[in-house]
């Protein structure tokens, strides 16, 4: 109340900041939020104190607990030859990976290249992100792999890492993944964002604190290897590769590959899911064919420590995706099937699983028409971690991608169609608001107001 | 409050409150009305509205509209309460839904006003602490926000730029992408 010192405000400066601050936190999107920021200096103070950016984002981020939003997708072009290139040259400014803004992104519906968020560098690197592969996501890093540059064996392993709250990126040192995982190279892949304190830094060459975890299956012997970088002065320069014990060794068939190249990352551990073939002839007590092997790698990304275990068999053929992993290893399972989409979960300490049904009665059958329509034919591309949306393809509709809610079952197509994308490239792109604008505004706010 | 649907008509009557604006200007407002007012309200339950309530910072044009605004919402608000006991009843909810896109209406009509006129709203609002008229009138401001570049923000309301060209250069820069 003692703010308000004048009776009549002629215009929208005579405003207290209490005042203004009521105005800008009901601007309707981020991007309009966004250029405010630029209007004024005292716009730019109120928009970027943390206590403002809670408010705003506050319906997306409950509890205060900072739990990201799904933005949107990174969307990889499809593949064209270099003539048909060469036609659409003059249209596009850029070949790197597309931003898709999922229905009702804080982002606003506009379609934007990758290189709006992380600006590339100058000379060789210019295009760095040119073609590059979005491989997974997580706490606004986004992985890539970029090809080789001129010269380079071809076969090499190039990851990125590109930080969408800072703009920066980082280029890892290339990887012979062939010499290390075999025929199929690396298949698996996870990023995190590293906490920084005061004593943690980024090596020389780095601007981000980030671990990159990297997974294979050997063609020969059928071991599992796993490797991580990190960018964390402290860590060894090179990055370390072990072979995981050879409790994964089926007895009766061999893994095979990577269900997904996404990782599930919980707190503190990441999870990936692998299948492989069975022995046919062996018939197991409880009578079921094994022809499909299901195994867990797990790894604490904390601890270092790493289990692997075998899943029951599931009926049929089927597609998962890991939901979530808690900090002691739980997991919970999304199976998406012949007409079924469930749950499972790791009840206990001793592995056994359960089938969570999902939509009441759960499991889809036969007997829900809608559902039959919905479920057959579905591919599923992604799953957003935090937000529990699903993106899927339909193999008689491959040109629209459609979000599925998980948890209400509900269905929205994403954009409309667009042939030139390649939807099942697609890499959900979750991130905290209020840490994206801090990070975008942050330093100057902080130069310009000690109290922010 | 309680007051309002029990009946006693007497009771609610006599309940009104004299506000003062700054040009010395009375008005004569129901408590229902005036209690939209969470200042007022306050004031209301520590006993020192005898004699009038003055407004030192609301001129009795702003004072006019905003006593208009409480009177209407005041309205909505019994209505609620009334229809509350019985939601089940078709009937009521077809009232309800009428009774809203009415008071949509009056809203946007409300909103009909001048620049200047809108600012004083927003500073009475927040003054007096009513919600409804604070949300409704930086909702309006907000609104006509969306879309803009930063030069017609500042041109349509004034705003002197004094962001260093350095400092501008580096927001757009960090925030390229709100821009395209």
């Amino acid at each position: 109340m003692d703010t308000v010192t004048t009776t009549v405000a002629v215009c929208l400066s005579d405003l207290p900041s209490d005042n203004i601050a009521e105005i800008l936190t009901r601007v309707p999107d981020a991007v309009s939020l966004f250029r405010c920021t630029v209007v004024c200096k005292r716009w730019r103070d109120i928009v970027s104190h943390p206590a403002f950016l809670r408010r705003r984002f506050g319906d997306l981020c409950p509890a205060g607990g900072g739990v990201p939003s799904l933005l949107g997708f990174f969307v990889q072009r499809h593949l064209v030859s270099t003539s048909a290139r060469s036609k659409v040259l003059r249209n596009t400014p850029s070949w790197a990976p597309i931003f898709v803004p999922a229905p009702g992104s804080a982002l606003g519906p506009t379609r934007r290249f990758l290189t709006s968020f992380v600006v590339p560098g100058d000379g060789d690197d210019a295009r760095m992100l040119d073609d590059a592969k979005p491989l997974v996501a997580r706490d606004g890093l986004l992985l890539l792999r970029v090809l080789p540059r001129f010269r380079e064996n071809r076969a090499v392993l190039r990851l990125c890492v590109c930080d969408l709250l800072t703009g920066k990126r980082d280029l890892l040192p290339p990887i012979d993944d062939i010499a290390i995982f075999g025929g199929d190279g690396a298949i698996g892949y996870a990023v995190l964002r590293s906490a920084g304190d005061a004593r943690r830094r980024p090596a020389d060459g780095y601007s981000t604190l980030f671990r990159v975890l990297i997974v294979g299956v050997h063609n020969l012997d059928g071991r599992l290897y796993i490797g991580e970088v990190s960018s964390d002065a402290d860590a060894p320069a090179d990055p370390f590769w072990a072979a995981i014990g050879g409790e994964l060794l089926v007895t009766n068939g061999r893994l095979r590959g990577c269900r997904r190249a996404a990782a599930a990352v919980g707190v503190g551990a990441a999870t990936w899911l692998f299948h492989g073939d069975g022995n046919d002839n062996v018939v197991p007590d409880d009578g079921h064919h094994e022809q499909n092997l299901h195994a867990i790698l797990c790894v604490g990304t904390d601890t270092g420590r790493v289990c692997a275990s075998r899943l029951a068999p599931f009926v049929g053929d089927c597609s998962a995706w890991q939901l979530d992993v808690d900090g002691e290893g739980k997991f919970s399972l999304l199976i998406v099937g012949d007409r079924r989409l469930a749950i499972l979960t790791n009840k206990d300490a001793d592995g056994h699983l359960a089938w969570r049904p999902i939509h009441g009665d759960g499991v889809h059958n036969s007997s829900n028409g809608d559902a039959d329509r919905e479920l057959s034919g579905m591919e599923p591309v992604c799953v957003a971690e935090k937000s529990g949306a699903m993106l899927v393809l339909y193999r008689s509709d491959p040109d629209h991608a459609y979000l599925l809610d998980i948890h209400s079952g509900s269905r929205t197509m994403v954009a409309a169609g667009k042939r030139s994308l390649n939807y099942a490239t697609a890499v959900p792109c979750e991130i905290d608001l209020v840490q994206f604008f801090m990070a975008r505004l942050g330093v100057q706010a902080a130069a310009a107001d000690p109290k922010a | 409050m309680a007051s309002a649907g029990s009946g006693d008509e007497k009771a609610a009557a006599a309940a009104m409150i004299t506000l003062i604006s700054s040009d010395n200007e009375k008005f004569e407002v129901t408590e229902a009305t005036a209690t939209l007012s969470q200042t007022i309200r306050h004031m209301i339950e520590d006993g020192c509205t005898d004699g009038g309530v003055p407004l030192p910072n609301v001129t009795s044009k702003i004072l006019a509209r905003v006593i208009e605004y409480c009177k209407k919402h005041a309205t909505a608000a019994a209505g609620e309460e009334g229809s509350s006991s019985s939601f089940s009843d078709a009937a009521f909810l077809e009232v309800d839904r009428a009774f809203l896109e009415e008071l949509e209406e009056f809203d946007d009509a409300f909103l009909e006003v001048d620049r200047a006129t809108l600012f004083d709203l927003i500073l009475a609002a927040n003054y007096l602490d009513i919600k409804g008229l604070l949300n409704l009138t930086c909702q309006k401001v907000a609104d006509s926000v969306k879309g803009k570049t930063p030069e017609q923000i500042r041109e349509m309301y004034n705003i002197v730029n004094d962001l260093t060209p350095e400092e501008e250069a580096e927001i757009r820069r960090e925030t390229q992408w709100a821009f395209e």
